[in-house]
């Protein structure tokens, strides 16, 4: 193949990829019409977000000093919970009060007065 | 072998529950005979006002009164099977039971004497001689029996609110440093006073029930108060 057979094949194979006047013409455009981007320019999305991530990260480190301190110990007030627990109190409570000794009683006493009254029904004539 | 608080309080429990509902039956069984009882009371009654005269009245009344008399002694071995019922479950009953016994015999011995062709005269007098025994003899061994029955109630109860203490000693002993000293010197007062009630109770006569109850009563609503004071 000669030099000149090859720089003619060049030629018409950077024809063939050149882009097309109007698309060359509607891309520039559009990167022109584009901001131009800068880092130090204020956004409130971005100051939103990084605020948040801040405060998390606050305050998980708060939680797990706070624990490591001691203010919160769950284990010591289930213990406390268990004995002095309101409901479990006022069943017990209701179960060893509950007047059925003396109902038994009262009962037992109404029953002899009311067979008194039969047997003197029994005898009156 | 010694037992664990955690043993002797479900055993507690388990004990109180059973009694409770052993106590329970006892109007309940009653309830067939006394509605015998009260209908043929309520005949003898119509009989009496009747505008019936000479043999047939005496007729319809003996008869009326034999059946009244027949249903006295049904709702009274029907308290003695009761209290039979009660007493199994229960330690050092023999004599008790044996009372029982001869409180049933003597019943089906009336039974049989009641059954027997009387004249008025004859039947209102047996009901004059029962009369004097049943609140001569009856009642007192039947009352002796209900109110061992009763002890053993109290006893439970107190045992029961004297495990509850316990267990709330303990409980505070174990988070005394992390409960502020003003709230602590009021839950050591309210648990002292929940001890004197306790000790009180105990020194109760257990055959006085009522007393007991109120005592227990009082240990309850310290605690229920301790417990609100924790919460705060």
């Amino acid at each position: 193949m000669s030099r000149d057979h090859l720089l003619e094949n060049l030629r018409s194979l950077k024809k063939a990829l050149e882009p097309d006047a109007n698309f060359l013409r509607y891309s520039k455009k559009f990167i022109l019409a584009a901001p131009p981007h800068d880092p130090y320019v204020f956004h409130t999305k971005n100051f939103l977000f990084h605020s948040f991530k801040l405060a998390m990260g606050l305050g998980l480190m708060s939680l797990v000093l706070f624990i490591i301190v001691g203010g919160f110990n769950p284990k010591k007030n289930n213990d406390l919970l268990a004995s002095l627990n309101e409901k479990a109190l006022l069943k017990e409570s209701a179960n060893a009060t509950v007047n059925i000794a003396l109902d038994e009683i009262r009962y037992r006493q109404q029953l002899e007065k009311n067979i008194a009254i039969v047997i003197d029904e029994i005898i009156t004539q | 072998m010694k037992l664990s608080p955690s043993k002797i309080r479900l055993i507690g429990l388990i004990g109180l529950v059973s009694l409770i509902s052993t106590l329970f039956v006892s109007a309940q069984s009653l309830r067939p005979a006394l509605q015998d009882l009260n209908q043929t009371f309520n005949l003898l009654i119509a009989a009496k006002k009747s505008a019936l005269t000479g043999p047939d009245k005496e007729k319809v009344e003996v008869s009326l009164r034999q059946s009244t008399f027949n249903d006295v002694i049904d709702v009274s071995l029907a308290e003695i099977e009761n209290l039979k019922n009660k007493l199994w479950d229960l330690a050092d009953t023999d004599k008790y039971l044996e009372t029982l016994a001869e409180l049933e015999k003597f019943y089906k011995d009336l039974r049989s004497q009641i059954n027997q062709e009387l004249a008025l005269e004859d039947l209102i007098k047996l009901a004059r001689e029962f009369k004097i025994w049943r609140e001569a003899v009856y009642q007192p061994k039947v009352d002796e029996i209900a109110g061992f029955i009763l002890a053993i109630y109290n006893q439970r109860i107190i045992v029961l609110a004297a495990s509850r203490l316990e267990r709330i000693k303990a409980d505070l002993e174990k988070v005394e440093e992390a409960i502020p000293a003003s709230k602590w010197s009021r839950l050591t007062k309210l648990l002292e006073r929940a001890e004197e009630s306790l000790e009180a109770a105990k020194k109760l006569d257990v055959k006085e029930p009522a007393f007991v109850i109120e005592k227990i009563k009082e240990v309850y609503s310290y605690f229920l108060e301790m417990s609100k004071l924790v919460k705060k």
